[in-house]
C-alpha cells in the first residue's frame, strides 16, 4: 500500500509540465549524445550539469538521468547502422547489430533494441522501488567504518573491472583521491595544495574536471585522428520485429533485465559489464552459438536490455547508500551535492519527493524513448551525417560555457583545459579516466570516514576488520587487488580484455 | 607499451614523491587524530611504488623484446592540429572576459572552422555568427548566464 501511494506521490511530481520538459529534454539530449560517437554520457552530463543550476534539484537530476538512459538508447543506433559505438555500453551491439543491418534487417535490430531496452528500464525501475527502500533503512545502521571499506570496494571493483593495466586504474584512483583533497581541509582549516592560489581554496571543480577528462580530450583525440564515418545506406524499413524475432528475444530480453539490474547494483558494475556479460551468457545459452556475430538478433536484445537495465540498479548504491557505482553516477552524485542534497540514506526520509519523483520519471522517460527512438531513426540518421568538423567546435563552445557558468571564473576554464591536456595525455598513455573520477568523488568521503574510523577506534584499524560488513568488503576489495597475480586469474582477465 | 609506460610512470613516481613530502609538511598527525596531510601521504606513496612497478615492468617487457617508442604515439596522427585547438581555447580563456562573449566566440569558431579542417569562408563565416548568436540567446537571454559583455552585446542588447 505504501509503494502505491509512493508511486502515487512520485507521479504527481513527474507528471507536472516543467519535470515532464526536462525529462523530454534529458532522455532527447541523451539519445543525441548516444547516436553521436565522441562524446559519451558523462560528457554530456558534464556539458548540461551547469544548466541545471537554474532548475530545482528534482528536475535537474530527472533531466541528468535522463541523459543515461537516453543515451543507452542512442547509442545502439550507431552500433546498427555504422557499426562504430555510440558509447561504451554499445560496443556488444555492433557485433550483431550491423551484421543484420548488412542483411536488410536493420529495422528489426534497432526495434527489438528500442523494445529490449524499454522493458529492461522498466524491470529494473520495478526492482529500484522494491530494493531501494529496505536497503536505506538498513544502511542507516552503517557506521563510518562500513561506509569506509564500501567505498573502498567500489572503487576497487571498478579497477579490477578496468579494461587495461590494474596497477595503471589503481595509480588513477590514487591520483583522483589526492585531487579531491585540494583545497582547504574541513576538520583542521588547512589550506592543502593550493599554492596560495585563492581559486583553488574550494577544490578543483568536478564540472571543469570531467568535462577537461572526457569532453576536451575526447575532441583533441578526434581532432588529430580526422574521424571519418561510413553510413549504412540502404533504407530502413520495418522497425517492428517479427514474431519469430520476438519468440527469439523473449528469453534474452527476461535474462538481460535481470542480469543488468543486478550488476548495476555493483560498485564498478554498470551498463558497460552487463552487456558484455549478457552476450557471453545469450551465446552460451544458446543452441546454435555459431549465429553469433553473423546477425543473430539474440547478440543485439540481451545486451540492449542489460545494459538500460543497469541504469536502475547503478542509483540504488547512489540513493540508499550514498555511494555512486560509477562515473555517471559519480556525476549525479556531483550535481545533488551542487543542489545542496546529501545522498545517502536518510535522502529518502529528507527528501521522498526526489527519490520518487526520479523514480517514476525514469517510467515516464522509457516511454517517451521508445516513442522517440522508433519513429525518429531516421532524423538520427540524418544526425549521423553532420560533419565532426561541424560538431566539434560547438562541443568545445558548450564546454567552456558550462564551465565558466558555474562560478562565472576564468579559473573554472583553465582547469578545464589543463585536465583535458591531462585526459588527452591519459588516453594517450593508456590511463582510465573513470577510477580517478569516482575516486575524485569519493575521495573527501573516504578521508572523513577513516578519520571518523580511527577516531572511534582510538587509532586502532583493527575496526575495519572486527565490524562484520566492514570486514567483508575489505576482504574482497584485497582479494580482487591480489587476485590478477594469481597465475589463472590473472589470464582469464587477459583473455576477457583481449576478446 | 614499452617506452612510454617507462615515461608517464617516471612522472608519477615524480608527482608521488612530491606529494608526499608537500603532505608531510602539512602534518600527519597521529592514529588517534589524523592530520591533514596523512591520507594523502599515503596515497602518494602508494602512487610511487605503484609508479616503479610499472616501471620496473616495462623494463623487463623491453629486456625481453618488447619495445615501443613514445613518438609512435603521435605517428600517423595530426597532432598539430590539437596544438591549434588547445592555443586557440586558452586564448579564448583569457581574453573573452575582456573582449565579451560575442567578438570572442565568433573568433574562437571562425578559427576551428578555418584552422582545424579548413571549409569555405562562407561556410567558416556564416556558421560563427549564427553559433555565437543562438548560444548568446540560448543560454544569457534564456538560461540567464551571467556572459561578460562586450562592445556588440552593449549595441545590440
Amino acid at each position: 500500500m505504501d509503494l502505491v501511494q509512493n508511486l502515487l506521490y512520485g507521479f504527481s511530481i513527474a507528471l507536472t509540465p516543467a519535470n515532464l520538459l526536462y525529462c523530454f529534454i534529458g532522455v532527447f539530449i541523451g539519445t543525441l549524445i548516444g547516436v553521436l560517437p565522441g562524446i559519451g554520457p558523462v560528457g554530456a552530463m558534464s556539458l548540461l550539469l551547469p544548466t541545471t543550476l537554474h532548475v530545482s534539484p528534482v528536475g535537474a537530476i530527472i533531466m541528468l538521468a535522463g541523459i543515461y538512459y537516453g543515451a543507452m538508447y542512442g547509442g545502439s543506433t550507431t552500433s546498427i547502422l555504422l557499426n562504430i559505438p555510440g558509447e561504451a555500453a554499445s560496443v556488444v551491439t555492433c557485433m550483431d547489430g550491423y551484421q543484420m543491418a548488412r542483411r536488410g534487417r536493420a529495422g528489426p535490430a534497432l526495434g527489438i533494441a528500442a523494445f529490449g531496452s524499454f522493458i529492461g528500464g522498466t524491470v529494473s525501475l520495478l526492482g529500484l522501488m522494491l530494493v531501494a527502500p529496505p536497503l536505506a533503512e538498513g544502511a542507516l545502521k552503517f557506521g563510518p567504518p562500513e561506509y569506509f571499506s564500501l567505498m573502498i570496494l567500489g572503487m576497487t571493483l571498478l579497477i579490477y573491472l578496468a579494461s587495461g593495466s590494474i596497477p595503471k586504474a589503481l595509480m588513477m584512483a590514487v591520483f583522483g583521491v589526492i585531487l579531491g583533497m585540494i583545497g582547504i581541509d574541513p576538520t583542521s582549516g588547512v589550506q592543502r595544495f593550493t599554492f596560495h592560489i585563492l581559486e583553488l581554496n574550494d577544490g578543483i571543480g568536478l564540472v571543469p574536471l570531467v568535462m577537461g577528462l572526457f569532453g576536451i580530450s575526447e575532441v583533441l583525440l578526434n581532432v588529430e585522428q580526422g574521424l571519418k564515418r561510413e553510413i549504412f545506406q540502404a533504407k530502413i524499413r520495418g522497425l517492428l520485429p517479427n514474431r519469430d524475432d520476438w519468440k527469439k528475444s523473449s528469453g534474452p530480453i527476461l535474462r538481460g533485465s535481470v542480469l543488468g539490474f543486478f550488476l548495476g547494483i555493483l560498485p564498478g558494475g554498470g551498463a558497460l559489464i552487463s552487456s558484455f556479460v549478457s552476450y557471453a551468457m545469450e551465446k552460451k545459452l544458446s543452441r546454435t552459438p555459431e549465429r553469433f556475430g553473423q546477425g543473430a538478433i539474440e547478440g543485439v536484445a540481451g545486451p540492449e536490455t542489460a545494459n538500460n537495465a543497469a541504469t536502475g540498479g547503478a542509483f540504488i548504491p547512489l540513493l540508499t547508500l550514498g555511494i555512486p557505482a560509477n562515473v555517471v553516477m559519480a556525476m549525479l552524485f556531483g550535481a545533488l551535492l551542487i543542489h545542496g542534497m546529501q545522498p545517502g540514506p536518510m535522502l529518502l526520509q529528507s527528501h521522498p519527493d526526489l527519490f520518487w519523483g526520479v523514480v517514476t520519471s525514469m517510467y515516464v522517460g522509457n516511454g517517451m524513448l521508445l516513442l522517440l527512438n522508433l519513429p525518429l531513426i531516421g532524423l538520427w540518421v540524418q544526425v549521423l551525417k553532420v560533419p565532426y568538423r561541424v560538431l566539434f567546435p560547438l562541443v568545445l563552445l558548450f564546454c567552456l560555457i558550462g564551465a565558466f557558468s558555474i562560478n562565472y571564473a576564468v579559473m573554472d576554464l583553465l582547469i578545464m583545459i589543463v585536465f583535458g591536456i591531462i585526459g588527452y595525455l591519459m588516453k594517450k598513455f593508456e590511463y582510465e579516466g573513470a577510477p580517478l573520477v569516482l575516486a575524485y568523488v569519493l575521495g573527501p568521503l573516504l578521508e572523513m570516514s577513516l578519520r571518523q574510523s580511527l577516531t572511534m577506534s582510538d587509532g586502532n584499524f583493527a575496526i575495519f576488520f572486527t565490524r562484520p560488513i566492514s570486514a567483508v568488503g575489505i576482504a574482497i576489495a584485497l582479494l580482487l587487488v591480489i587476485s590478477p597475480l594469481l597465475p589463472w586469474v590473472g589470464k582469464k582477465r587477459l583473455a576477457a580484455g583481449e576478446s | 607499451m614499452g617506452k612510454p609506460d617507462q615515461f608517464s610512470s617516471l612522472f608519477w613516481f615524480m608527482l608521488g614523491m612530491a606529494v608526499t613530502y608537500l603532505s608531510y609538511r602539512l602534518g600527519l598527525g597521529t592514529l588517534t587524530n589524523p592530520g591533514p596531510g596523512f591520507l594523502p601521504f599515503w596515497c602518494a606513496l602508494i602512487l610511487s611504488g605503484l609508479s616503479c612497478l610499472v616501471f620496473f615492468h616495462r623494463l623487463l617487457a623491453r629486456t625481453q623484446g618488447e619495445t615501443q617508442e613514445l613518438r609512435s604515439l603521435w605517428q600517423g596522427v595530426r597532432w598539430p592540429k590539437g596544438i591549434y585547438v588547445v592555443t586557440a581555447i586558452l586564448a579564448y580563456a583569457l581574453l573573452f572576459t575582456t573582449l565579451g562573449y560575442l567578438l570572442s566566440t565568433i573568433a574562437l569558431l571562425l578559427f576551428l572552422f578555418k584552422a582545424i579542417e579548413p571549409q569555405r569562408w562562407i561556410m567558416a563565416i556564416g556558421g560563427a555568427v549564427l553559433a555565437s548568436f543562438v548560444s548568446f540567446v540560448l543560454f544569457a537571454l534564456w538560461l540567464d548566464v551571467q556572459l561578460p559583455r562586450g562592445i556588440i552585446e552593449r549595441f545590440l542588447f
